[in-house]
Protein backbone atom coordinates (compact mmCIF):
# COMPACT_ATOMS: atom_id res chain seq x y z
CA UNK A 1 0.00 0.00 0.00
CA UNK A 2 2.93 2.22 0.86
CA UNK A 3 3.73 1.88 -2.88
CA UNK A 4 0.30 3.05 -4.54
CA UNK A 5 1.58 6.68 -4.65
CA UNK A 6 4.46 6.12 -6.28
CA UNK A 7 2.87 3.74 -9.34
CA UNK A 8 0.04 5.84 -9.55
CA UNK A 9 2.84 8.56 -9.88
CA UNK A 10 4.50 6.55 -12.39
CA UNK A 11 1.51 5.88 -14.73
CA UNK A 12 0.64 9.36 -15.06
CA UNK A 13 4.04 10.27 -16.11
CA UNK A 14 3.92 7.44 -18.52
CA UNK A 15 0.44 8.80 -20.06
CA UNK A 16 1.91 12.40 -20.30
CA UNK A 17 5.09 10.90 -22.49
CA UNK A 18 3.12 8.62 -24.42
CA UNK A 19 0.70 11.29 -25.26
CA UNK A 20 3.46 13.53 -26.02
CA UNK A 21 5.08 10.86 -28.32
CA UNK A 22 1.75 10.14 -29.99
CA UNK A 23 1.85 14.04 -30.95
CA UNK A 24 5.49 13.22 -32.94
CA UNK A 25 6.18 13.72 -35.79
CA UNK A 26 7.14 10.14 -37.61
CA UNK A 27 10.38 9.26 -38.64
CA UNK A 28 11.84 10.84 -41.72
CA UNK A 29 8.95 13.22 -42.19
CA UNK A 30 9.48 15.56 -44.54
CA UNK A 31 7.91 18.46 -41.96
CA UNK A 32 9.86 17.37 -39.04
CA UNK A 33 11.13 20.15 -36.66
CA UNK A 34 14.39 19.19 -36.92
CA UNK A 35 14.18 19.60 -40.97
CA UNK A 36 14.86 23.08 -40.39
CA UNK A 37 17.71 25.68 -42.32
CA UNK A 38 20.01 24.68 -40.19
CA UNK A 39 19.82 20.93 -41.55
CA UNK A 40 19.29 21.71 -45.00
CA UNK A 41 22.32 24.30 -44.82
CA UNK A 42 24.55 21.52 -43.52
CA UNK A 43 23.29 19.32 -46.44
CA UNK A 44 23.92 21.70 -48.78
CA UNK A 45 26.77 23.71 -48.32
CA UNK A 46 29.18 21.05 -46.53
CA UNK A 47 30.71 19.47 -49.46
CA UNK A 48 31.31 22.55 -51.38
CA UNK A 49 32.57 24.12 -48.39
CA UNK A 50 34.60 21.49 -46.49
CA UNK A 51 35.14 19.02 -49.77
CA UNK A 52 34.43 15.88 -47.76
CA UNK A 53 31.52 13.13 -48.14
CA UNK A 54 30.57 13.00 -44.34
CA UNK A 55 28.78 15.45 -43.23
CA UNK A 56 29.04 14.83 -39.05
CA UNK A 57 32.82 14.94 -39.46
CA UNK A 58 32.81 18.00 -41.21
CA UNK A 59 30.56 19.00 -38.53
CA UNK A 60 32.66 17.95 -35.41
CA UNK A 61 35.89 18.51 -36.77
CA UNK A 62 35.27 21.89 -38.80
CA UNK A 63 32.23 23.72 -38.36
CA UNK A 64 32.05 23.03 -34.19
CA UNK A 65 35.82 22.65 -34.19
CA UNK A 66 36.09 24.51 -31.30
CA UNK A 67 33.53 22.36 -29.51
CA UNK A 68 35.51 19.25 -30.26
CA UNK A 69 38.64 20.90 -28.57
CA UNK A 70 36.52 21.52 -25.27
CA UNK A 71 35.44 17.75 -25.78
CA UNK A 72 39.10 16.49 -25.85
CA UNK A 73 40.08 18.81 -23.33
CA UNK A 74 37.48 16.84 -21.23
CA UNK A 75 39.34 13.59 -21.82
CA UNK A 76 42.83 15.02 -20.57
CA UNK A 77 40.75 16.24 -17.37
CA UNK A 78 39.47 12.51 -16.99
CA UNK A 79 42.73 10.42 -16.87
CA UNK A 80 43.93 13.22 -15.08
CA UNK A 81 42.02 12.79 -12.27
CA UNK A 82 42.16 8.99 -12.12
CA UNK A 83 45.86 9.59 -12.43
CA UNK A 84 45.41 11.87 -9.14
CA UNK A 85 43.44 9.45 -7.58
CA UNK A 86 44.87 6.29 -8.04
CA UNK A 87 48.73 6.90 -9.21
CA UNK A 88 50.81 5.16 -6.33
CA UNK A 89 47.96 4.02 -4.63
CA UNK A 90 48.04 0.94 -5.81
CA UNK A 91 47.89 -0.63 -2.24
CA UNK A 92 44.90 0.40 -0.74
CA UNK A 93 42.22 -0.15 -3.58
CA UNK A 94 40.38 -3.41 -1.67
CA UNK A 95 41.38 -5.97 -4.34
CA UNK A 96 44.61 -7.02 -5.46
CA UNK A 97 46.19 -5.79 -9.31
CA UNK A 98 44.34 -7.70 -12.03
CA UNK A 99 46.81 -10.68 -12.97
CA UNK A 100 46.96 -11.57 -16.50
CA UNK A 101 44.89 -14.76 -17.63
CA UNK A 102 46.45 -18.22 -18.44
CA UNK A 103 43.63 -19.26 -20.60
CA UNK A 104 45.06 -20.67 -23.90
CA UNK A 105 42.09 -19.73 -26.44
CA UNK A 106 42.01 -16.54 -24.35
CA UNK A 107 45.68 -15.55 -25.53
CA UNK A 108 45.76 -17.10 -28.94
CA UNK A 109 42.53 -15.74 -29.95
CA UNK A 110 43.43 -12.26 -28.65
CA UNK A 111 46.92 -12.59 -30.42
CA UNK A 112 45.59 -13.19 -33.73
CA UNK A 113 42.30 -10.66 -33.45
CA UNK A 114 44.49 -7.47 -31.83
CA UNK A 115 46.22 -6.62 -35.25
CA UNK A 116 42.98 -6.54 -37.59
CA UNK A 117 41.23 -4.45 -34.87
CA UNK A 118 43.82 -2.03 -34.68
CA UNK A 119 44.47 -1.88 -38.53
CA UNK A 120 40.95 -1.28 -38.42
CA UNK A 121 40.69 1.09 -36.06
CA UNK A 122 43.79 3.20 -38.15
CA UNK A 123 41.28 2.89 -41.20
CA UNK A 124 38.31 4.34 -38.86
CA UNK A 125 40.72 7.19 -38.38
CA UNK A 126 42.00 8.21 -41.34
CA UNK A 127 39.25 7.40 -43.01
CA UNK A 128 36.65 9.00 -40.76
CA UNK A 129 35.60 12.15 -43.52
CA UNK A 130 35.25 9.95 -46.66
CA UNK A 131 33.53 6.85 -44.94
CA UNK A 132 31.42 6.33 -41.83
CA UNK A 133 33.58 6.99 -38.43
CA UNK A 134 36.37 9.55 -37.73
CA UNK A 135 38.71 10.51 -34.96
CA UNK A 136 36.27 9.58 -32.09
CA UNK A 137 34.86 6.42 -33.00
CA UNK A 138 38.30 5.04 -34.59
CA UNK A 139 40.10 6.22 -31.54
CA UNK A 140 37.98 4.41 -29.46
CA UNK A 141 39.10 1.01 -31.70
CA UNK A 142 42.37 1.13 -31.52
CA UNK A 143 41.84 2.20 -27.51
CA UNK A 144 39.46 -1.47 -27.37
CA UNK A 145 42.37 -3.17 -28.93
CA UNK A 146 44.79 -2.28 -26.60
CA UNK A 147 42.67 -2.81 -23.19
CA UNK A 148 41.94 -6.19 -25.11
CA UNK A 149 45.64 -7.01 -24.73
CA UNK A 150 45.20 -5.42 -21.21
CA UNK A 151 42.63 -7.97 -20.12
CA UNK A 152 44.40 -10.85 -21.54
CA UNK A 153 48.13 -10.42 -20.48
CA UNK A 154 47.89 -8.31 -17.71
CA UNK A 155 49.08 -4.90 -16.69
CA UNK A 156 52.75 -5.42 -16.12
CA UNK A 157 53.35 -6.51 -19.48
CA UNK A 158 51.03 -3.98 -21.09
CA UNK A 159 53.08 -1.48 -19.38
CA UNK A 160 56.45 -3.45 -20.65
CA UNK A 161 54.92 -2.72 -24.24
CA UNK A 162 53.61 0.50 -23.55
CA UNK A 163 54.81 2.61 -21.10
CA UNK A 164 53.06 4.83 -19.08
CA UNK A 165 54.91 7.82 -19.92
CA UNK A 166 54.47 6.80 -23.61
CA UNK A 167 50.41 6.96 -22.68
CA UNK A 168 50.53 10.22 -21.22
CA UNK A 169 52.60 12.11 -23.80
CA UNK A 170 50.55 10.82 -26.76
CA UNK A 171 47.84 11.89 -24.99
CA UNK A 172 48.95 15.57 -24.38
CA UNK A 173 50.84 15.73 -27.49
CA UNK A 174 47.50 15.39 -29.25
CA UNK A 175 45.83 18.08 -27.33
CA UNK A 176 49.00 20.21 -28.11
CA UNK A 177 48.81 18.82 -32.08
CA UNK A 178 44.84 19.69 -32.00
CA UNK A 179 45.96 23.80 -31.33
CA UNK A 180 48.74 23.83 -33.42
CA UNK A 181 46.33 23.32 -36.17
CA UNK A 182 43.99 25.99 -35.03
CA UNK A 183 46.78 28.12 -34.97
CA UNK A 184 47.84 27.38 -38.15
CA UNK A 185 44.71 29.11 -39.25
CA UNK A 186 45.97 32.44 -37.18
CA UNK A 187 49.36 31.89 -38.96
CA UNK A 188 47.52 31.88 -42.18
CA UNK A 189 45.39 35.13 -41.51
CA UNK A 190 41.79 33.76 -40.63
CA UNK A 191 40.25 32.88 -37.31
CA UNK A 192 41.40 30.08 -35.43
CA UNK A 193 41.01 26.82 -36.45
CA UNK A 194 40.00 28.46 -40.19
CA UNK A 195 40.03 25.32 -42.96
CA UNK A 196 38.45 26.56 -46.31
CA UNK A 197 38.64 30.09 -44.78
CA UNK A 198 41.91 30.21 -44.58
CA UNK A 199 43.17 28.86 -47.55
CA UNK A 200 43.73 25.37 -47.03
CA UNK A 201 43.75 23.20 -50.13
CA UNK A 202 40.87 20.99 -49.64
CA UNK A 203 42.31 18.67 -52.64
CA UNK A 204 39.89 16.03 -54.28
CA UNK A 205 36.69 15.35 -52.56
CA UNK A 206 36.53 11.57 -51.54
CA UNK A 207 40.21 11.03 -51.44
CA UNK A 208 42.46 10.01 -48.44
CA UNK A 209 44.44 13.43 -48.36
CA UNK A 210 41.23 16.11 -48.70
CA UNK A 211 39.72 18.30 -46.50
CA UNK A 212 42.54 20.46 -45.29
CA UNK A 213 42.60 20.62 -41.62
CA UNK A 214 39.80 17.89 -41.21
CA UNK A 215 42.25 14.86 -41.62
CA UNK A 216 44.95 16.30 -39.23
CA UNK A 217 42.70 17.19 -36.42
CA UNK A 218 40.82 13.68 -36.95
CA UNK A 219 43.98 12.08 -36.47
CA UNK A 220 45.13 13.78 -33.81
CA UNK A 221 41.62 13.31 -31.64
CA UNK A 222 42.31 9.19 -32.73
CA UNK A 223 45.20 9.16 -30.62
CA UNK A 224 43.68 11.30 -28.44
CA UNK A 225 41.21 9.14 -27.61
CA UNK A 226 43.15 5.87 -27.85
CA UNK A 227 45.77 7.11 -25.36
CA UNK A 228 43.36 8.37 -22.89
CA UNK A 229 40.96 4.55 -23.06
CA UNK A 230 44.45 3.14 -22.34
CA UNK A 231 45.75 5.20 -19.81
CA UNK A 232 42.66 5.29 -17.95
CA UNK A 233 42.70 1.24 -18.26
CA UNK A 234 46.18 0.69 -17.21
CA UNK A 235 45.33 3.15 -13.96
CA UNK A 236 42.69 1.34 -12.75
CA UNK A 237 43.85 -1.89 -13.41
CA UNK A 238 46.56 -1.45 -10.73
CA UNK A 239 50.90 -1.81 -10.90
CA UNK A 240 51.24 1.78 -11.82
CA UNK B 1 8.84 2.55 -41.00
CA UNK B 2 10.31 -0.02 -38.67
CA UNK B 3 10.14 -3.33 -39.85
CA UNK B 4 10.60 -6.89 -37.36
CA UNK B 5 13.83 -6.38 -37.24
CA UNK B 6 13.33 -3.03 -36.03
CA UNK B 7 10.12 -4.03 -33.40
CA UNK B 8 12.43 -7.42 -32.04
CA UNK B 9 15.14 -5.02 -31.60
CA UNK B 10 13.41 -2.44 -29.14
CA UNK B 11 11.55 -5.26 -27.58
CA UNK B 12 15.00 -6.77 -26.78
CA UNK B 13 16.79 -3.45 -25.64
CA UNK B 14 13.72 -2.64 -23.17
CA UNK B 15 14.34 -6.30 -21.93
CA UNK B 16 17.87 -5.99 -21.48
CA UNK B 17 17.36 -2.81 -19.69
CA UNK B 18 15.20 -4.01 -17.12
CA UNK B 19 17.29 -6.82 -16.58
CA UNK B 20 20.10 -4.57 -16.29
CA UNK B 21 17.96 -2.34 -13.58
CA UNK B 22 16.76 -5.38 -11.84
CA UNK B 23 19.49 -8.19 -11.46
CA UNK B 24 21.65 -8.14 -7.99
CA UNK B 25 24.54 -9.88 -9.84
CA UNK B 26 26.84 -7.02 -11.29
CA UNK B 27 28.86 -8.75 -13.17
CA UNK B 28 25.75 -10.50 -14.91
CA UNK B 29 24.51 -7.08 -15.39
CA UNK B 30 27.72 -5.87 -17.08
CA UNK B 31 27.38 -8.65 -19.71
CA UNK B 32 23.67 -7.42 -19.91
CA UNK B 33 24.21 -4.37 -21.02
CA UNK B 34 27.25 -5.16 -22.92
CA UNK B 35 24.76 -7.40 -25.28
CA UNK B 36 22.03 -3.98 -24.87
CA UNK B 37 24.64 -1.55 -26.41
CA UNK B 38 25.90 -4.29 -29.40
CA UNK B 39 22.08 -4.67 -30.13
CA UNK B 40 21.68 -0.29 -29.82
CA UNK B 41 24.41 -0.44 -32.31
CA UNK B 42 22.82 -1.97 -35.14
CA UNK B 43 19.75 -0.18 -34.34
CA UNK B 44 21.42 2.83 -34.69
CA UNK B 45 22.90 1.56 -38.31
CA UNK B 46 18.72 0.65 -39.40
CA UNK B 47 17.74 4.45 -38.61
CA UNK B 48 20.79 5.43 -40.96
CA UNK B 49 23.14 6.75 -38.46
CA UNK B 50 26.93 4.79 -38.94
CA UNK B 51 28.61 7.26 -37.56
CA UNK B 52 26.69 6.63 -34.00
CA UNK B 53 26.54 3.00 -34.63
CA UNK B 54 30.13 2.46 -34.78
CA UNK B 55 31.34 4.52 -31.61
CA UNK B 56 28.03 2.58 -29.72
CA UNK B 57 29.64 -0.37 -30.55
CA UNK B 58 33.31 0.22 -29.90
CA UNK B 59 32.46 2.84 -27.06
CA UNK B 60 29.16 1.20 -25.47
CA UNK B 61 29.91 -2.57 -26.09
CA UNK B 62 33.59 -2.36 -25.63
CA UNK B 63 35.26 -0.01 -23.68
CA UNK B 64 32.56 0.97 -20.76
CA UNK B 65 31.93 -3.10 -20.24
CA UNK B 66 36.26 -3.33 -19.78
CA UNK B 67 36.03 -0.61 -16.88
CA UNK B 68 33.00 -1.89 -15.24
CA UNK B 69 34.53 -5.10 -15.17
CA UNK B 70 37.84 -3.99 -14.05
CA UNK B 71 35.66 -1.64 -11.38
CA UNK B 72 34.47 -5.11 -10.02
CA UNK B 73 37.34 -7.18 -10.30
CA UNK B 74 39.22 -4.37 -8.11
CA UNK B 75 36.57 -3.38 -5.43
CA UNK B 76 34.94 -5.97 -2.97
CA UNK B 77 31.04 -6.00 -2.54
CA UNK B 78 29.96 -4.60 1.07
CA UNK B 79 26.14 -4.94 0.10
CA UNK B 80 23.77 -5.25 2.79
CA UNK B 81 21.64 -8.40 1.20
CA UNK B 82 18.55 -7.82 3.37
CA UNK B 83 17.77 -3.96 1.75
Amino acid sequence: MRQLPAFLLVVAIAYVLALALSEAPAFGRVDAPARNEVMRFYLDEECEQSGIPNTVTAIIFDYRGYDTMGEATVLFTAVGAAAAVLAGHSGTLVARPMAASDDVILRMVSRMVIPFVQIFGIYVIVYGHVSPGGGFAGGTILGGSMALYLFVFGPKRTVKKLPLAWGEIADGAAAFWYVLVGLGGILLGANFLANAAAGVPLGVRGQLFSGGTIWLIGLGVGVKVAATIINLLVHLAGET
Amino acid sequence: MIGWFGVGSLVFLLTCAIIVARTRDLLAATIVFAAYSLVMAMTWQQLRAPDVAITEAALGAGVTTLLFLLAIARTRRTEDESA
